[in-house]
């Protein structure tokens, strides 16, 4: 069980109307590619910051180019 | 109604709408009287709730709803226009002057809706002789205060500042001070000139051009000409191209799109055959009094002093 994980899966489905498993965030697919455009990528990175209480970088969000990447940085706050 | 300049005006139902930005006037009344509104007609009672959530129920695609007015927050069930919006699965952001937003239990209220994206204008940035000399109220204290709480609460923050010549021609850089000052990093900050729609202040003749517009961001954002002009024809969200804007951050290389500053230069000139800004987008619609959806600027030009 990952916390950060719990929050992207439930904030997915809640904000953004997609559904995200293990398999679909572990697969490496661009944003994109899972139905995720620009306007959702913002409201998926402020929305788990505001469910996580955390604040994350910018510097290390450049280098996020889908959603494997995301959860792998969010693990940093398990 | 005005027709002799337009050249694609039509309207859609809702399940056949092919527009990504939809535009909600969810009342006509305003708490302060702008020089530059293109929809200055006071007279015209809010939007029906109900059918408005018929429309998002029966509304194509997934959308941006965005809720405006003259001033959104104006209408006492604001709040209940935006759930509805979140109900039928659609995304949304308040278009606000943001003098409610001042108050924190107003933002508190919005944030319990689900909204998380707000656009706030910021015409005279944190100057109150720019506010009056273009919004005809001195503001800056309310405005301040109203950024400070969408900040606390975390939201996703778009600005807009429309550049009237003579008056507020340093604003790009006064907006750059105050998010400094306020320690505000992550921001969208839509810089425009004056749109000849409704009441304005400024003709085209005497407009801030596009290439002017440029220079300015250049010359006080700290970025070249060069490089702002090597985001234009790139698609807006990844989506659409428009002629008339150019989106880039200002740190070279952020990619997540309000995340770190970031600048819309947009030209809102009517000095085309259409005299409207941005004829025939295919990414601005607008509700209708009918419920359909028209193409925006087409549709305020048609309405012109009307709906």
């Amino acid at each position: 069980m990952s916390r950060t994980r719990d929050a992207i899966k439930k904030i997915a489905i809640e904000r953004l109307g997609i559904e995200l498993t293990d398999e679909t965030i572990d697969s490496g697919k661009a944003f994109k590619d899972i139905g995720v455009d620009s306007l959702d990528a913002i409201e998926l990175v402020v929305s788990v910051e505001d469910e996580l209480d955390i604040e994350l970088s910018d510097e290390r969000l450049d280098a996020v180019e889908n959603i494997k990447n995301l959860a792998d940085y969010l693990s940093e706050f398990d | 109604m005005h027709t002799e300049k337009i050249v694609n005006y039509y309207e859609q139902l809702p399940e056949e709408n092919t527009f990504m930005d939809i535009m909600a006037d969810i009342t006509h009344k305003c708490n302060m009287t702008c020089k530059n509104c293109y929809i200055p007609n006071r007279d015209v009672p809010d939007m029906d709730l109900e059918k408005f959530r018929d429309f998002l129920s029966r509304l194509k695609g997934r959308c941006m709803i965005r809720i405006v007015g003259a001033e959104p927050t104006m209408n006492p069930r604001c709040n209940e226009y935006i759930e509805a919006v979140f109900e039928f699965g659609h995304r949304c952001i308040l278009l606000t002057n943001g003098l409610r937003l001042s108050h924190k239990s107003y933002v508190d209220k919005m944030h319990d809706t689900g909204l998380r994206h707000v656009y706030l204008s910021l015409n005279g940035v944190d100057n109150d002789d720019w506010y009056e000399a273009i919004d005809e109220l001195r503001c800056a204290e309310k405005k301040i205060s109203a950024l400070r709480h969408l900040k606390k609460r975390r939201f996703i923050l778009d600005t807009g500042t429309i550049i009237v010549p003579g008056v507020n021609e340093d604003a790009p850089g006064a907006l750059l001070e105050l998010f400094d000052k306020e320690n505000i990093n992550n921001v969208l900050m839509r810089i425009k000139n004056v749109g000849q729609l409704g009441r304005y202040q400024t003709d085209v003749d005497d407009n801030v051009k596009l290439n002017q517009l440029v220079r300015l961001c250049s010359e006080q954002m700290g970025v070249s000409e060069d490089y702002i002009n090597s985001f234009r024809d790139q698609k807006l969200y990844g989506m659409y191209t428009e002629k008339n804007s150019i989106l880039f951050p200002l740190r070279e290389g952020n990619k997540i799109l309000n995340r770190g500053r970031w600048v819309k230069i947009t030209n809102w000139d009517t000095d085309n055959e259409s005299g409207i800004p941005d004829p025939n987008s295919q990414r601005r619609g607008r509700i209708t009094e009918n419920f359909t959806v028209a193409p925006l600027y087409e549709h305020i030009k048609m309405n012109e002093g009307g709906y």
